[in-house]
């Protein structure tokens, strides 16, 4: 049987009818198919109409649409085109599968927000009623940012606590980030500056405070379960904050080496790294409670580091500008005089 | 799908082959695979053109082309009984295969056919479809507009037969 078989397939390879024949005969169906046009009935037409119409309609919208959003991704509290920015970040969010990445979809925009923020603090000339619009936004978007968490947390304790560290990092970043443009801004502009890192010191505590509950629920499970789903869970955790850290690395070099958000990030990872060798020491002499005490704290310096190294690289240019430059430093009154120009001894 | 002239040219230059195989290994003849083939797309366009719609074309063309061979045999009045030592029947084996290359090709093809006679119609085109012309249970499903599952339990059949007439050949 396999031989016949065999045999009909390979015969079914073969081209049995010729080039000269198949080239001639399409010929012929080709006269034959001019010589017999298609009657276009009645249904054909309204179903062209029918089909090409919506479908242009579609693509005009899909253009302006496009258009529009890529405009819009710049624009700031105030602008023309900010509520479009910020409609076409709530249509995303129904799009967002699953409580966790819906947490760190919020994670994402509290970044933004905070991203305006610095970002009118650099614009000239400043608009106090912009910057006061995007504070509360910001402050807003925590409160969010911080229920969401919460949801999380019922179903998925684990990604309740890494949301909650990341937004906690983004917001000591930011913090940073401020602190830079306030440290270099004119007087003039300190207050609106300070301002904004009072709306983050305000809101800051509540996500400590639900970081520090959700380690403890951590803590709390990893105790009740026997020793070695422990030391499991714990290797675990280990090789995630090993990744997390050594991916932020490659990072770090991309960046200005005068930025002082990189250095700020270079210390939490070279900090990193001293935790998880000391978790690994604990794993080995069978201390598990205190290597996952270790690991908790090793986690949240990478997560500060990851943070650092976005909001520095993710900056708007103005803003990434002020970072990099030095800071003014006043010239002494004493020394001053020393150098103001000596009267012309030619008049 | 709606057809037009380049629409009704791809459907060519992808089938035209298959069609003709199918037709060919099913009739043994040439002249009459050529004339199938060519009636096949015929009626296809006819259909198309009318407005009509082709949701599966290759299903389609096959099944155009199944019936047009039962229409063969009817005309002709029964199926041709191919012997392996009647050097009167002969099969046209196309002219660009060497020559000692076509008398292979020519003893290979008539024992294929004599073996496919033996088959049962329901199963004789389910083999050539799948073995022949290459084509996957789905495809074949659509074809016969059947299920793959009918389309497997066919192909069974058909070489638990194949296997029969093996052994009764062989003893």
């Amino acid at each position: 049987m396999e031989f016949f078989l065999k045999k009909l397939s390979l015969l079914g390879k073969r081209d049995w009818g010729g080039p000269a024949w198949f080239a001639r005969t399409r010929r012929q169906l080709m006269a034959y198919a001019f010589s017999h046009p298609p009657v276009i009935t009645a249904r054909m037409r309204w179903w062209m109409l029918f089909r090409t119409v919506p479908a242009l309609v579609a693509l005009a919208l899909i253009v302006v649409t496009s258009g529009v959003t890529f405009a819009a991704q710049e624009s700031l509290p105030g602008d023309l085109l900010y509520s479009w920015k910020v409609g076409v970040e709530s249509v995303e969010s129904v799009f967002i599968v699953g409580a966790r990445s819906q947490a760190h979809f919020e994670v994402a925009r509290t970044a933004k927000r905070l991203h305006e923020v610095a970002e009118l603090a650099v614009r000239k000339p400043a608009d106090a009623q912009a910057a006061g619009a995007a504070q509360q936004q910001v402050a807003d978007q925590i409160k969010t940012a911080t229920q969401t968490i919460a949801e999380v947390e019922v179903t998925d304790k684990d990604g309740a606590l890494e949301a909650a560290l990341e937004l906690n990092a983004t917001l000591q970043a930011h913090r940073e980030v401020l602190n830079q443009i306030e440290a270099k801004a004119n007087p003039d502009d300190k207050q609106a500056v300070h301002a904004a890192i009072d709306t983050i010191e305000k809101t800051a505590p509540e996500v400590e405070v639900q970081i520090d509950d959700l380690k403890t629920k951590e803590k709390d499970n990893t105790t009740a379960k026997p020793a070695i789903d422990q030391k499991n869970d714990i290797l675990v955790k280990l090789a995630a904050v090993q990744t997390d850290a050594s991916g932020s690395w490659e990072e770090v070099v991309a960046l200005d080496e005068y930025n002082p958000l990189r250095l700020d990030a270079e210390a939490k990872l070279y900090a990193t790294q001293e935790a998880l060798v000391s978790a690994q020491k604990d794993i080995t002499d069978g201390n598990y409670i205190d290597a996952l005490t270790t690991l908790q704290t090793a986690s949240q310096l990478a997560s500060e580091a990851r943070a650092l190294l976005k909001a520095a690289s993710t900056a708007a240019t103005k803003v990434q500008d002020i970072l990099v430059s030095p800071v003014p430093t006043a010239i002494p009154t004493s020394l001053s005089a020393s150098f103001s120009p000596a009267p012309s001894v030619l008049r | 799908m709606d057809i037009d002239a380049n629409t009704f040219a791809g459907w060519y230059d992808r089938y035209a082959r298959k069609i003709f195989a199918f037709c060919f290994v099913r009739t043994g003849s040439r002249e009459a695979a050529e004339d199938l083939t060519s009636h096949t797309f015929m009626r296809a366009w006819d259909h198309g053109s009318q407005g009509k719609q082709i949701s599966n074309v290759q299903g389609f063309l096959f099944r155009i082309a199944g019936n047009l061979v039962i229409d063969f045999y009817r005309k002709r009045g029964s199926s041709p009984e191919v012997s392996l030592d009647d050097p009167a029947a002969q099969i046209d084996i196309p002219d660009t295969t060497p020559l000692d290359d076509r008398m292979d090709t020519e003893r290979a093809l008539k024992e294929i056919m004599a073996f496919l006679e033996r088959l049962a119609e329901p199963y004789r085109d389910v083999v050539v479809l799948r073995y022949f012309n290459d084509l996957s249970v789905g495809e074949i499903a659509q074809i016969m507009e059947t299920s793959e599952n009918n389309v497997s339990v066919r192909l069974h059949r058909a070489l638990e037969q194949i296997k029969k007439l093996s052994h009764g050949i062989l003893s």
